[in-house]
């Protein structure tokens, strides 16, 4: 099978302490190999050698190079096209002896195999090309039989784990016929472990000597695998059925077998033509993990660029198998092998020009002129050779091959064009020495890769799938071409203005280098030498390393560095350019793409409902938007505007996945009573009338009343409106968050971060973004906090936007006018404390240390830290002047507040009371040990995922870890008397209630609240407190995980499982879980067939719906002070029925009869306090909820098998 | 005056010309005024246009960088909403869009005025331009080309709009109206209506009284853009069933009730 071959280099590169030891080596073995191909030293260039001679050097050069590409290159491509055929008559025999589907499950283990098998190698064949050589004769043996185990160790349970979690965990059940019984799920083990072993052994023959052995290894396997596939061919039944076949397999799996023999029966040839090192061995002991000690780290790195490289390819026939079907990978994987043609011409190409260059960059730009534009004219010419021929290349396989594979494989020949470009730049990069580098660069391809391909294929099958990968590789091809054409112009114009003599030094000692065209010489000369002896075309890779590890000119030419410099790690040079770049633009890319990956898991939800694979795309989406950003964040070279576009880009981003969920409506409990306001807005034009479903917000009608006036300015309708003052809001926090935080430290980098990390509040996903009034008020109210803050002092309109801001608040949400007023009461009760006095002398000298570092150094320069450096007068002047503005504000705020409180009818002191008295009850009663809910299950039982209960501990743990740097913060901003940052130290300790409240039910809903408001101190401290801290990128890495991990187990703390989280089928009293089709088409009979405002009683969801949709008032305690919920909940009618109808006024009944399937998700089917309440330990009785189709007097005016409405006025009016 | 922040050099415009930048603004709030009855599509762009020039107006002369412009802006523009609705509600007329466009125009026009009498600083764009000493910031360009900015920020949009188009079409494919069966009353009769969001049928609609079942309608079949009305009179008294069934069949999928029966006796618990 044509796999897309990797690459693999000889690694022996360290890191930057040990260059120059390095350095010392690389030259020793550079004079060692001139002096055995009889090369004499380099001459100094005495003589300045004129402009004509230079040209004609260089173009005498780059025609050598290019023949010796042209060597490599079509030497490689004969050895693969060996090992190729071979695979090629392994497959057709297959497809053309077993059934389709046998061949796409084959298919698919196999490609299981390959990319498990590579990744359970661990790059330990990597390390032995770069150990062996070095290591004493009589240890070898022992040393490669140490890294076999490992690799098959590794191999064999990556293989039992990862497709039991596929199966159990992601609930991909196409991989069933591959690992869903015990003997295939060993069977897949055993071959795999095998494969990691058969890997890590082709490198290590290079390196001892027997180059030629990893060819006849793989011919070998080859040849067997096809006699082993026609055996067993013959061992099956006639007409067996798929499911069994041999040894308890599978037909599929019975292929899959074949190839573990084949690869099995070649290692006694591998045993055979090394069996004359046996007797060098000084040691019995058959492994000694203590030799592989200390060379983990580089060869990892190799191995991460080699798996990066060849992933994709790996994984998209497992995607086919996953998204699509078996059957389908069989097609699919048929026209992946006949790319693999096309694919290695250029792939080859890529590798000799790698090889030839010597380790010298230029070489390899200046040959890339030629070989670009020559890979893409064979790739081309190989498409366009392809398209009108692919239906009879395909027939080899089989007619249903030839019919249903074409047009993937006119697809897929596409992909070759693009290769060009990624394996140039993965040969300029290697030759640079920037394979980390390109391993992060290539890693975040392979997810958009994979992403794109995931989108495709949930859109439109196979087809859809090439079609996704395609275009990012397109795009990938677009944007690498970037990097090669910089270092391209880059080595133009330094070529142009270097120092003639300086380049013919170079050149001479690359003519030097390239005398030795010939490779077998190379190495022939290279194995007496017994440094290494990498010899034939599957490992040329590890040839063009060990090249461009022998010869490098420059360090001939190299000067002696200076004294006392001290030399630059060149990987943190590079790294810290890259920290330079505003990428603003991609990463914004990469979240739209996230964006995409939560559309697609949404739609995949909705129609198979949240299953592991959409499950797993809605969290991947998320990681893909916000990852990325805090990585950058953290990074301390990162620019300011880039910063803040970023949090504000992340944060409409996730606002905007709102309506990714939940597109035509609303569907979360305030987002309906808010729709309800709205609907009696539009209807009488005024406010303050009655909501039925939850009297206090009618009296805090700001956020409709905002909303209104977009609508009706706009002509947008009610919903659209909604999302733009959503989004709004969410522009307004994120900058709010920065403006005061920059205003508070004086860094961008502590606000930016602040503003990101407050998205990791459990309520930021969701309770924060939906359509609600505390949605917009905690937005206004944070801007008013920094209004404040950044006043002009002493002006007579310094408190005018705070003032205007406060009355907005005021009549946007109660509570979070409240605590306004009380984080002004506070600040002023700080303000007070410090009394204007002068910092401590050490946070003075620290903070003036700072600003003059940050000038120096060009970084933030704090401009707003309050008082810091003013002289004393300036100071007391400023500190009187807060506590009048401070004292004014919370009195007039205060004022405001009992304004809006004192509206008649306003029952939110009741409101607020109960809620309170109901936290206070939980809160003690949890004191004295009573007890609490489950923590991981709601009332129906159901709860998170153990990967979700981990997630959810770990982002509480990394919270409360948090509140260390609170504390630090909090004796940072005492040291220097800094109010406002007690106040938000004092935020952030607030931070327990948050998931202490999720111990009780009585107190879930204030912790629930309160965490919007703890996070912005938890935020702002830790933003603090990462921005005094170089970060380089392996601390920025850490911290973003981290964040991540916050963030993710944060939404699950505060929204529920994931599964909760998407769409899908309907679920009892589970806010938009509960609302579909069904419910939705009874509301929208109630507002058509009904008078408006209608009495109904309805369940918490048919109510919620009856009220903001069906133009219905709907009765509830809170607001009628009426429980009528023993109507739905009771199984008996009685006189105390039709008493509580009347009592009521009672018109319809609206009655979902699924709520008697379960107990309700979010502990009541209607309200609190409801019939039987929370002693309920069985779902409602469906007799209750039957009972009033036998009623006298009672019509059923509506049925949708679900939902039915009983029109209750014949009862009142008869009786 | 004490500021936390030195302001930026003003810059005061020659009269005519600061006359020239009010008027534009205000035929700006005007025109979107008068597109705001026609279509969003119209109104929208407008009313934003107009809502951004006249925050600016009002913000620029903060002067403490683009970052507070537009905070401020977005901030004050949505106060500004909130307050004038909760004012327009004590009016007769109440919140409805000619009192909305009325009192937005009053408030846009009453914050250009106010701008135009005092000396107009340099935009929030220009300031974006300009250190805090009033040099011009020379921008090098950093990272990837503008072009390359340009086409991923331009795609991310695109990308964007495409996943919420992608999400919409999706749930409106994945919410199918059930089969459901209505009745209102009309007059002696009624009016029985069948719906459904996919072809469903064919149906009987039966009537049931005293537990005998007489066909009403044969046949019938519904679709997902036409619903099926039927007219039926129901007796005065007793109880009677429609019943909906699979065409010859008797199990109902679908069942309505009429009792104008009275309720004799209820147990007491």
């Amino acid at each position: 099978m044509l796999m897309h071959e990797v690459p693999r280099r000889r690694n022996h590169t360290s890191e930057a302490p040990q260059q120059s030891a390095d350095v010392d080596f690389r030259a020793a073995d550079l004079a060692e190999l001139n002096r055995m191909i009889g090369e004499a030293s380099v001459p100094a260039a005495e003589e300045e050698p004129t402009p004509l001679q230079v040209e004609v050097a260089q173009e005498e050069r780059v025609r050598r190079g290019l023949k010796r590409v042209a060597g490599i290159s079509a030497s490689l491509v004969g050895s693969q096209a060996l090992t190729s055929v071979l695979g090629l008559v392994f497959w057709a025999l297959a497809a053309r002896t077993f059934s389709t589907s046998a061949v796409g499950v084959a298919g698919a283990a196999v490609s299981m195999m390959m990319l498990l098998g590579s990744l359970g190698s661990l790059g330990l064949g990597t390390l032995l090309i770069s150990k062996l050589p070095h290591t004493d004769q009589g240890q070898r043996r022992q040393l490669i039989r140490t890294c076999l185990v490992a690799a098959g160790a590794a191999g064999f349970l990556l293989a039992l784990v990862v497709p039991v979690l596929a199966i159990h965990v992601f609930g991909a059940e196409n991989f069933r016929p591959i690992a869903g019984s015990l003997p295939t799920l060993l069977g897949l083990a055993a071959g795999t472990g095998l494969m990691s072993v058969v890997l890590v052994l082709d490198q290590a023959v290079l390196t001892i000597g027997f180059g030629a052995l990893q060819l006849e290894r793989n011919v070998t396997a080859s040849v067997i695998k096809i006699v082993a596939l026609l055996g067993l061919s013959q061992l099956i039944p006639a007409g067996a059925p798929d499911g069994q076949a041999v040894l308890g397999l599978s037909t599929g799996m019975t292929i899959f077998l074949s190839w573990t023999i084949g690869n099995l029966l070649s290692l006694p040839v591998v045993a055979l033509r090394t069996r004359g090192g046996r007797s060098q061995q000084t040691t019995t002991q058959l492994i000694r993990p203590s030799l592989m000690r200390g060379l983990g780290r580089s060869a990892l790195s190799h191995h991460a660029l080699n798996t990066t490289l060849q992933a994709a390819l790996q994984i998209l026939p497992i995607l086919v198998t996953l998204m699509v079907s078996s059957r389908e990978n069989a097609f699919f994987n048929s026209a992946l092998m006949v790319c693999g043609f096309v694919f290695a011409l250029p792939y080859s190409i890529s590798i000799g020009l790698f090889a030839s260059a010597g380790g010298r960059e230029s070489d390899v730009l200046a040959r890339m002129r030629l070989t670009i534009p020559f890979s893409l004219g064979v790739s081309i010419t190989a498409y366009l050779f392809l398209f009108p021929l692919a239906g009879t290349v395909l027939n080899i396989f089989g007619a249903s091959y030839a019919e249903e594979g074409v047009e993937v494989l006119r697809l897929l020949a596409l992909a070759g064009i693009p290769f060009v470009i990624k394996d140039h730049y993965v040969a300029l990069r290697r030759v640079q020495g920037r394979t980390t580098s390109a391993v992060s660069v290539l890693s975040g391809f392979l997810v958009l890769e994979l992403a794109g391909a995931v989108v495709g294929a949930g859109l439109n099958g196979t087809v859809g799938l090439c079609l996704g990968w395609l275009i990012v590789l397109f795009a990938e091809a677009l944007i690498l071409t970037v990097p090669l054409w910089r270092s391209w112009r880059a080595m133009h114009s330094q070529t142009h203005s270097a120092h003639p003599t300086a380049e013919l030094i170079e050149d001479l000692a690359g003519q030097r280098a390239d005398d030795p065209l010939d490779l077998t010489e190379v190495t022939a000369s290279a194995s007496s030498a017994g440094v290494a002896s990498p010899l034939l075309t599957g490992s040329m890779t590890e040839v063009a390393d060990l090249l461009s590890d022998l010869k490098s000119p420059e360090q001939l030419v190299e000067e002696p560095p200076a004294l006392f410099d001290k030399p630059v790690p060149e990987k943190a040079t590079r790294l810290a350019a890259i920290g330079k770049l505003n990428l603003f633009a991609p990463l914004l890319l990469v979240m739209s793409l996230g964006l995409v990956l939560m559309a697609v898991a949404a739609a995949g939800s909705r129609q198979d409902g949240p299953t592991g694979l959409n499950q797993a795309l809605w969290v991947l989406g998320q990681i893909v938007i916000f990852l990325p950003v805090v990585l950058r964040m953290a990074l301390n070279n990162t620019g300011n505007a880039e910063r803040i576009g970023l949090a504000v880009s992340v944060g409409i981003i996730f606002q905007l996945s709102r309506r990714v969920l939940d597109p035509l409506h609303f569907a979360y409990f305030d987002e309906l009573l808010h729709a309800t306001t709205l609907r009696q807005l539009d209807e009488t034009g005024h406010l303050y009338a009655l909501n039925p479903l939850l009297p206090v917000s009618g009296f805090y009608p700001g956020l409709e009343v905002a909303t209104d006036a977009i609508s009706r300015l706009t002509g947008l309708s009610v919903l659209n409106s909604a999302t733009l003052l959503l989004v709004f809001a969410r522009v307004i926090i994120m900058l709010a968050i920065i403006g005061l935080i920059r205003a508070v430290s004086g860094s961008t980098k502590a606000a930016s971060l602040a503003a990101v990390l407050y998205l990791c509040n459990p309520q930021f996903l969701f309770f924060n973004s939906q359509y609600s009034y505390q949605t917009l008020a905690l937005p206004l109210a944070v801007f008013t906090v920094y209004a404040f803050m950044v006043r002009r002092r002493g002006s007579r309109t310094a408190l005018l936007i705070p003032l205007v801001l406060t009355a907005a608040v005021t009549s946007i949400h109660h509570l979070t006018a409240m605590l306004l007023i009380a984080a002004f009461a506070t600040w002023l009760g700080f303000e007070l404390m410090c009394g204007g006095t002068r910092p401590s002398s050490r946070a003075h000298t620290r903070r003036t240390r700072s600003t003059v570092g940050r000038i120096v150094f060009g970084r933030d320069l704090p401009v707003a830290e309050p008082g810091v450096d003013l002289d004393p007068v300036a100071r007391r002047m400023r500190h009187h002047r807060d506590v009048i503005g401070l004292l004014l504000m919370t009195l007039i705020g205060s004022g405001m507040t009992v304004m809006a409180t004192l509206i008649p009818g306003n029952p939110v002191g009741g409101y607020l009371k109960a809620i309170f008295v109901n936290f206070g009850t939980g809160a003690s009663g949890l004191a004295a040990g009573d007890s609490a809910k489950p923590i991981f299950s709601d009332r129906a039982g159901a709860g998170p995922a153990p990967w979700e209960q981990v997630l959810l501990v770990t982002s509480v743990l990394i919270a409360l870890l948090s509140m260390l740097a609170a504390l630090i913060y909090a004796r940072d901003s005492l040291a220097r008397r800094h109010a406002f940052g007690l106040v938000l130290a004092v935020l952030a300790l607030l931070y327990p209630i948050v998931p202490g409240g999720h111990l009780t039910t009585a107190t879930a809903e204030v912790g629930d609240r309160a965490a919007g408001f703890a996070y912005l101190g938890l935020a702002a401290a830790v933003g603090w407190w990462l921005s005094r801290r170089q970060i380089a990128w392996r601390g920025a890495t850490v911290v973003a995980i981290l964040a991540t991990v916050a963030f993710i187990g944060g939404a699950i703390l505060g929204a529920g499982p994931t599964a909760r989280q998407l769409p899908g089928p309907y679920l009892i009293s589970a806010d938009a879980r509960s609302i579909d089709a069904d419910n939705l088409a009874a509301a929208q009979f109630l507002a058509i067939a009904l008078p408006p405002d209608s009495r109904i009683f309805a369940d918490r969801i048919g109510g919620l719906l009856a009220a903001a949709d069906g133009n219905q008032f709907t009765v509830r305690h809170l607001s009628t002070g009426i429980d009528a919920s023993r109507l739905l909940l009771d199984p008996n009618f009685t006189q105390a029925d039709i008493d509580l109808i009347k009592k009521a006024g009672l018109q319809f009944l609206v009655v979902d009869t699924r709520i008697s399937e379960g107990l309700p998700h979010l502990d009541v089917y209607i309200e609190t306090g409801e019939f039987e309440g929370r002693t309920r330990t069985e779902p409602v009785s469906p007799v209750a909820l039957e009972k009033f189709a036998s009623v006298p007097g009672v019509d059923r005016i509506y049925d949708n098998g679900s939902v039915m409405v009983y029109d209750l006025r014949g009862l009142t009016n008869g009786n | 005056m004490e500021t936390d922040i030195e302001p930026a050099t003003l810059t005061t415009s020659p009269s005519r010309t600061r006359r020239w930048q009010v008027l534009w603004r205000i035929a700006l709030v005007l025109a979107a005024l008068a597109v705001s009855n026609f279509s969003a599509w119209a109104a929208l762009p407008l009313t934003a246009l107009a809502v951004m020039v006249t925050a600016e107006w009002a913000v620029r002369r903060r002067q403490r960088g683009v970052v507070d412009a537009v905070v401020t802006a977005a901030a004050c523009v949505l106060a500004t909403a909130v307050l004038l609705g909760l004012a327009l509600n004590v009016l007769p007329i109440g919140l409805t869009h000619r009192s909305w466009s009325l009192g937005g125009g009053i408030v846009a026009l009453l914050v250009l005025a106010l701008g135009a009498i005092r000396p107009i600083p340099a935009s929030v764009w220009h300031q974006l331009a300009l250190h805090r000493d009033g040099q011009r910031i020379s921008r090098k360009p950093v990272g990837p080309g503008a072009w390359v900015n340009g086409i991923c920020a331009l795609a991310a949009v695109l990308i964007v709009a495409g996943a919420l188009a992608f999400s919409a079409n999706s749930a409106i494919a994945a919410s199918t109206t059930p089969l459901e069966m209505a009745a209102i009353t009309a007059g002696s009769q009624i009016q029985v209506t069948i719906n459904a969001g996919s072809s469903q049928g064919p149906f009987d609609l039966l009537m049931v009284t005293n537990f005998k079942p007489v066909p009403v309608a044969t046949d019938l079949n519904v679709t997902e853009t036409d619903s099926l009305v039927v007219l039926v009179t129901v007796p005065p008294t007793g109880r009677t069933l429609l019943q909906l069934v699979p065409a010859g069949g008797t199990d109902p999928l679908r069942e309505l009730i009429f009792d104008s029966g009275n309720l004799t006796s209820v147990p007491t618990q």
